[in-house]
């Protein structure tokens, strides 16, 4: 379904991608995982049309969106979660969760919304309220609904347990892996436990470039992985 | 103090007009964080646009109003175009667009004999609109950069000699008038010592028809939803599938379509027209938007009925000379108790 080849991307002269290939199947969770500066968030905001690639190419589809504008990009659903939730502060939840499907023309939005207030119980009770007012894990909910409104082909969640407290890390996961029969998903997280128990396939990222790749549940117990990134289990 | 009932009631017709032109001043604020100088322009172009429609081509007062609107919206779109999107992004069209603004511009202001200007307008226009169109149509802009407060709003004051100019090398630098005939001049009486002119009571009307309109459009749809998440963030409102600089435009639209919309009422109301009417507008729009707090439109529409009623009253009471004190004052006031405005979001809650 995404398919990235040989991607570089820079910020001025400093190369933060040096030529990454991956591939998103269509219906899998994906996971990518590395640490701090690996380039994981520039690979999802060059996908994203947030950036422009020097080089390399991105098919989405079978359709190149390489340096497409980013509006472009999600209407043709390919739907960010940025990092830090980013909600729209000033807008009501609900507000929120309506111009999730911004991109979206058909008949049927009030009903999705209606099965978002279903599945997301926290978000119904605030609907009225301000999202800037929200907890940080209510923030998270609110921006998997609000992607969800677009109905994407294939959601990429950067980060989505950054500065969440562990109890609700793990529902931000389950939540994760309950999408996965309504979506395509490409999740990037420097929690790598977390995000290989739920993606089929992993990558692993390391100075702009893709170091190791397999199943996840392999790479899970993949011993060089597991002292790198995963830590030693007491 | 007997004619104080008669003087609220002027602060009254005066305000709503003044709110229709600082609603959409703080909302292109809002969208793009930039003060949009060139506004008491787009407001004077407004009025001349409807003293053309109405003296030029005869058409009545009811489709002259709608004519000038629609054509101060363009106005805010062409300003936008010209003068602050190059800044953010840079794209062949807006080459093209200045280009042919440029001719355009010759062919208003040059010495030709009228079968040429005709020609070098025409020209001069449609080389403008290709541009824009090509402007409108780019998927990757040239240049695309941050660019700091102060270079939009120095563009947004050339715009605002260009626009003056172009008025007054077309209506001549003297007080153009609409014709004596146009409304009926017999006051409705009020109460026994306050009265409102019929043209007063249009005025009224038809800013709070178009206030309600506005909050409509920017609580309800869908494009008001987006010019508020814009506001909030720009980055997030693209990954949501906005297309953010088509939104502005349509901000600018609506901004400019409601200047002019002032621009024609307070021109008619007074009916005193020149082409450098919008500099006292210009200030006191200022003001209400700084009072109201900058980008709230509940806040520049409540501001501009306090301003509108200080101005009326301070001319009526104390003196006329001292009505702009008054209205700094005000702004002083204000800024010294809450500097983010009556509305205003401190930024450090943002963080």
């Amino acid at each position: 379904m995404l398919l990235v080849e040989d991607l570089h991307t820079s910020y001025g002269s400093i190369a933060a991608l040096k030529g990454v290939s991956f591939r998103v199947p269509e219906g899998s969770v994906v996971a990518m995982v590395g640490a701090n500066g690996a380039g994981k968030s520039t690979t999802v905001n060059t996908i994203s049309g947030l950036l422009a690639p020097n080089k390399g190419s991105v098919r989405f589809q079978g359709v190149e969106i390489g340096g497409r504008r980013p509006d472009i990009v999600a209407s043709l659903g390919l739907i960010q979660v940025p990092e830090g939730r980013q909600v729209l502060g000033s807008l009501s939840v609900e507000e929120n969760l309506l111009l999730g499907a911004y991109t979206r023309r058909d008949s049927e939005i009030t009903q999705d919304l209606k099965k978002i207030y279903d599945r997301f119980h926290q978000l119904s009770v605030r609907r009225k309220q301000l999202s800037d007012s929200l907890s940080g894990g209510e923030q998270q909910m609110l921006a998997l609904g609000r992607a969800l409104m677009a109905r994407p082909k294939l959601l990429m969640l950067d980060e989505p347990s950054l500065g969440l407290a562990p109890l609700v890390v793990n529902e931000v996961f389950k939540i994760i892996s309950s999408l996965r029969e309504q979506t395509t998903i490409l999740v990037i997280e420097q929690n790598a436990r977390k995000a290989l128990q739920v993606a089929d396939f992993a990558y692993v990222m390391e100075g702009g470039k893709i170091v190791r790749e397999g199943p996840a549940s392999q790479l899970q117990d993949d011993p060089a992985i597991v002292e790198a990134y995963l830590g030693k289990k007491l | 103090m007997t004619q104080l009932p008669q003087q609220l009631i002027n602060g009254v017709w005066q305000g709503a007009a003044l709110a229709l032109f600082a609603m959409g001043y703080t909302l292109v604020f809002g969208v793009l964080n930039v003060v949009n100088l060139a506004h008491g322009a787009t407001f004077m172009w407004g009025a001349f646009i409807a003293f053309v429609c109405v003296t030029k081509l005869n058409l009545s007062l009811w489709y002259s109003i709608p004519v000038a609107m629609i054509g101060a919206g363009f106005m805010g779109v062409l300003l936008d175009r010209l003068a602050f999107k190059p800044l953010r992004s840079l794209t062949a069209g807006s080459l093209v667009m200045w280009a042919g603004f440029l001719v355009l511009l010759t062919g208003m202001l040059g010495d030709w004999s009228p079968g040429t200007r005709r020609v070098v307008i025409l020209s001069g226009s449609v080389v403008l609109l290709a541009g824009l169109i090509q402007d409108f149509r780019s998927v990757r802009p040239l240049r695309q950069r941050e660019v700091p407060h102060l270079a939009p709003m120095i563009s947004s004051i050339g715009a605002t000699f260009i626009l003056v100019s172009l008025a007054m090398g077309e209506f001549g630098a003297q007080v153009s008038r609409f014709p004596m005939n146009l409304f009926p001049i017999k006051p409705y009486q009020l109460t026994s010592n306050a009265v409102i002119s019929p043209i007063q009571a249009l005025v009224l009307v038809l800013s709070l028809t178009l206030m309600i309109i506005l909050h409509l459009l920017i609580k309800r749809t869908q494009m008001g939803r987006a010019i508020r998440g814009i506001a909030w963030s720009e980055r997030t409102s693209r990954l949501l599938g906005i297309n953010v600089d088509f939104v502005i435009a349509q901000t600018f639209f609506i901004s400019g379509a409601l200047a002019g919309a002032a621009g024609v009422l307070l021109g008619l109301a007074f009916n005193r027209l020149e082409p450098t009417m919008g500099h006292e507008v210009e200030l006191a729009g200022l003001t209400v938007i700084i009072v109201g707090g900058m980008g709230s439109i509940g806040g520049a529409a409540l501001a501009a009925f306090l301003v509108g009623m200080i101005r009326v009253l301070s001319v009526a009471y104390i003196d006329s000379s001292f009505r702009d004190a008054f209205v700094f004052g005000l702004l002083i006031l204000v800024l010294l108790i809450r500097p983010s405005g009556m509305f205003g979001r401190s930024k450090v809650s943002r963080a």
